[in-house]
């Protein structure tokens, strides 16, 4: 029935409006080795709702795999380099060609175990940012998994921190994501591109990002 | 005495001693590959990249096979 005004119907006052979300239509495909994918597409996650889309997907900058990378490479070269030396060893050592190759092999075992785990937590160190809520994955071991979500709505603030030579270099740094008080904060460490995550988030929560 | 010599023939062969170490440094190993296989499927259900899951659950399984099949290699043949 209409009123004095001639307005008729529901409104809702204190809910944000989402506004200028991107589009969830323009999905573009992620790599295995994607940190920052925006509307990816083939990314699925546990509880997904149907209506549901994937807005962001940020891992740590790919920059930051290189420690682990240089000291996997640096292990598969050291068993050959102690082949090379291997006269200096034999008077000490005396053990049968089966068991050095059994032991070789082992050895390159561990080492792409090695690679396996870096690569894991790497990977899983996950934020996903849906038109819904926002997750946050941390995986700081094999066996040591934490995961938070909060709802789009709860967001009250987004900003991020860039410190150092390296990560301004390499564009990288901190987004952290404030919540209603009871409510966790978010923080995507070492994110790439801070400043295009924080303007997504922030015309998503319907705020004007700094520029 | 039978004991006592058993002992001393193992300590005293570098080779067998070795073996035995490396037999059951593999089999702690292969727990491990075990559980990373077992972690890492449980991860790709909560977040599930379509086309990189498979083939990561994949390795895993490969690496959690190498283990195994060279631990009854080790034990077979050494």
């Amino acid at each position: 029935m209409p009123g004095e005004n001639g307005l008729s119907g529901e409104f809702v006052i204190s809910e944000r409006i989402p506004q200028g979300t991107p589009e969830p239509s323009h999905k573009k495909s992620v790599h295995f080795y994607s940190s920052l994918g925006i509307n990816p597409d083939n990314v699925v996650f546990e509880n997904q709702e149907g209506d549901e889309e994937i807005m962001l997907l940020v891992r740590r900058d790919l920059i930051t795999n290189v420690p682990w990378i240089l000291t996997a490479l640096i292990l598969i070269f050291i068993p050959p380099l102690l082949f090379l030396f291997n006269d200096l060893f034999s008077p000490f050592f005396q053990i049968a060609i089966q068991t050095q190759v059994v032991s070789v092999l082992f050895y390159y075992l561990v080492v792409a175990g090695f690679i396996l785990v870096e690569f894991t937590i790497w990977y899983f160190n996950v934020g996903l940012v849906t038109n819904k809520r926002i997750i946050d994955l941390d995986v700081s071991g094999i066996l040591f998994k934490h995961a938070s979500e909060t709802k789009i709505n709860l967001i009250e603030d987004v900003s991020y921190s860039q410190v150092g030579a390296v990560r301004s270099v390499f564009n990288y740094g901190d987004v952290l994501v404030q919540t209603a008080a009871t409510q966790a904060n978010f923080e995507f460490d070492r994110a790439p591109e801070p400043a295009r995550i924080v303007q997504i988030i922030a015309e998503m929560i319907g705020r004007k990002p700094l520029k | 005495m039978e004991i006592f010599n058993f002992f001393l023939k193992i300590f005293s062969n570098q080779d067998a001693l070795f073996r035995i170490i490396l037999i059951i440094l593999i089999s702690i190993y292969g727990l491990f590959a075990l559980i990373l296989f077992l972690q890492i499927r449980n991860l790709n259900r909560i977040i599930n990249q379509i086309t990189f899951s498979p083939i990561f659950i994949v390795f895993t399984l490969v690496h959690l096979l190498a283990t195994v099949a060279l631990l009854f290699f080790a034990v077979l043949f050494l």
